[in-house]
């Protein structure tokens, strides 16, 4: 199609703000925009396809076009030209393919610059190559500033010192690749967070690691040796052992409803709350439940609830005692018998009116007793079969020539065998204690 | 979280379709609290698919059980399997929650 007037001056200006014919008179701008040939296309019509060879060049003489470069994600749109800019020049010139694609926005009309047409006008006029190397260098050099400070973000990123204020800055000086900048930059803002929150979950499995107890009973023959492995950072079994004002010993294994952060949480009131109420007046086990779940009954809002088994020894009196609350059997060995400790009222937080009764036994030498939580109990084989409490039994007989530490590594490690090494989907805790003559 | 939702004679029935562990505790529970909201007379708990219940399963029952009764709902579990009953046993929330053998017990039931 014949070139209008209009559309041959809209050419000749595009061309004379274009770097690339910067110098080039008048007259030879005019020869050139003569051999131009117009086309109009429709909304949403594919101008050129990244990768294609570089044939043509187009003069926007009217409409929008957007170029997004496509990548096996999907296609980004990485600029939007408009009314008098050249689009696919360089491609042409440098006998490059096509680095991206371009797509008409609005109905556009256009002038084609042919290949031919353009190289025969290179050849004509040799200072048009250095613009292209110059162009080529502009477009190089657009680039590697931004590498440079995306270099300097993700090396920031590893040192762990990434701040807002470089993201904002590489954004703003990120040149043609902004929209990567920006998405960097967001990609960035989320890593940080989630290093932010692994940090505070690692304070939070300090803080709970710090709340069991370390230091061996004074009692002489007592030996206690105890386990917890939360299924993530922090968990809600939790194991404590602590001498009372009488000379007696205090033997608490217990499970909070739940996992993680909450259950953490309640598991520091319910610790607290426990060595509060027994080591401010002695008493007996079920006392002691009694007082403790009446606390977490009140302003229970969230229901929340642990299942906690007491076991008291008593030196002096040569007796155990225990009471426990909604929690699976501890286990009393002595020789080859195996006693059960079975529940003697509910969970603690639920019902402030609940009964909890006391069980006792006496205390001989060579007694041992084994307190764990359902994450060992309750472990599933690939196939999704129970171990269950009487393979617990059956592995606490096998424990006679270990001491309490090596018992507490042979029970998790069956337990891991059972599992097929597979992740914990429970927290564990597990507190094993000896009575030996001193 | 898959769980069946059916409504009979203004009872609402629910039945959870897989294990109830701390993974999809969230989601039962707005599944549960939501059959409470509709329901007219009882909430049903059919566990009769569910091999496995944790801790924050039956917490999940205890909020329920609180809503209902706040809602002037009879609550009722059915269907447990032994595996599931022990738990609810050990942990004492049997004596606390009514349940009942199965289903048509459950609706029968006061």
């Amino acid at each position: 199609m014949a070139l209008s007037d209009d559309a041959q001056s809209a050419i000749v200006s595009a061309l004379r703000n274009s770097t690339l014919f910067a110098g080039i008179d008048e007259a030879e701008l005019g020869a050139l925009t003569r051999q131009c040939t117009e086309e109009t296309l429709d909304s949403g019509a594919v101008l050129m396809r990244q990768g294609e060879d570089g044939d043509f060049a187009y003069i926007l003489l009217d409409g929008t076009v957007d170029v997004s470069v496509e990548t096996p994600l999907g296609a980004d749109r990485v600029a939007t030209q408009m009314r008098g800019e050249i689009v696919g020049e360089i491609a042409v010139l440098a006998g490059l393919p096509r680095s991206a694609t371009v797509t008409s926005r609005s109905p556009v009309r256009l002038a084609r610059l042919d290949k031919a047409v353009l190289q025969n006008f290179v050849e004509h006029h040799p200072r048009l190559a250095s613009s292209i190397i110059h162009a080529l260098s502009v477009r190089l050099q657009g680039l590697l500033q931004p590498m440079a400070y995306l270099l300097q973000a993700t090396t920031a990123l590893e040192r762990q010192d990434a701040s807002p204020e470089l993201l904002d800055l590489l954004a703003q000086r990120a040149g043609e690749v902004t929209p990567f900048a920006k998405a960097f930059a967001r990609l960035v803002r989320v890593l940080i967070e989630r290093r932010d929150e692994r940090h505070e979950r690692a304070i939070a499995a300090r803080l709970q690691t710090s709340l069991v107890p370390r230091a061996a009973p004074t009692i002489d023959g007592v030996r206690i040796a105890a386990r917890m492995v939360p299924a993530r950072d922090v968990g809600g079994d939790f194991y404590d052992w602590f001498e009372l004002a009488d000379g007696r010993l205090a033997c608490v294994v217990a499970d909070v409803s739940g996992k993680g952060i909450g259950a953490a949480v309640f598991m520091g009131i319910v610790r607290t709350a426990l060595r509060a109420v027994a080591l401010s007046q002695p008493d007996s086990p079920a006392c002691i439940l009694d007082r403790l779940n009446r606390i977490l009954c009140r302003d229970n809002e969230q229901l929340m609830f642990v299942s906690l088994i007491i076991v008291i020894l008593d030196p002096a009196a040569g007796q155990l005692e225990w009471a426990n609350a909604g929690h699976p059997p501890g286990l009393l060995l002595r020789g080859t018998d195996i006693l059960p400790l079975p529940a003697s009222g509910p969970v603690l937080g639920i019902a402030a009116d609940a009964q909890f009764a006391d069980q006792r036994a006496a205390l001989t030498f060579g007694t041992r007793l084994f307190l764990y939580t359902d994450g060992l109990s309750e472990a599933r084989d690939p196939t999704g079969g129970l171990l269950g409490e009487a393979a617990m039994a059956s592995l606490c007989a096998e424990l006679a020539d270990k001491d309490a530490e090596a018992a507490n590594q042979f029970i998790l490690d069956a337990i891991r065998r059972f599992t097929s090494d597979a992740a914990l989907s429970d927290d564990l805790a597990c507190l094993c204690m000896d009575w030996r003559r001193a | 979280m898959k769980a069946d939702l059916e409504l009979i004679k203004g009872a609402m029935i629910v039945t959870p379709r897989e294990r109830v562990d701390s993974a999809v505790a969230p989601a039962f529970e707005l599944i549960a609290m939501d059959a409470v909201h509709r329901a007219r007379k009882r909430v049903v708990i059919d566990f009769s698919a569910v091999d496995y219940i944790s801790s924050a399963g039956l917490r999940v029952m205890l909020v329920v059980a609180k809503e209902s009764r706040a809602c002037n709902l009879a609550f009722v579990l059915c269907g447990l399997r032994p595996d599931v009953l022990k738990v609810f046993e050990t942990t004492g929330l049997a004596g606390l929650l009514s349940i009942a053998s199965d289903r048509s017990a459950a609706l029968r039931s006061a």
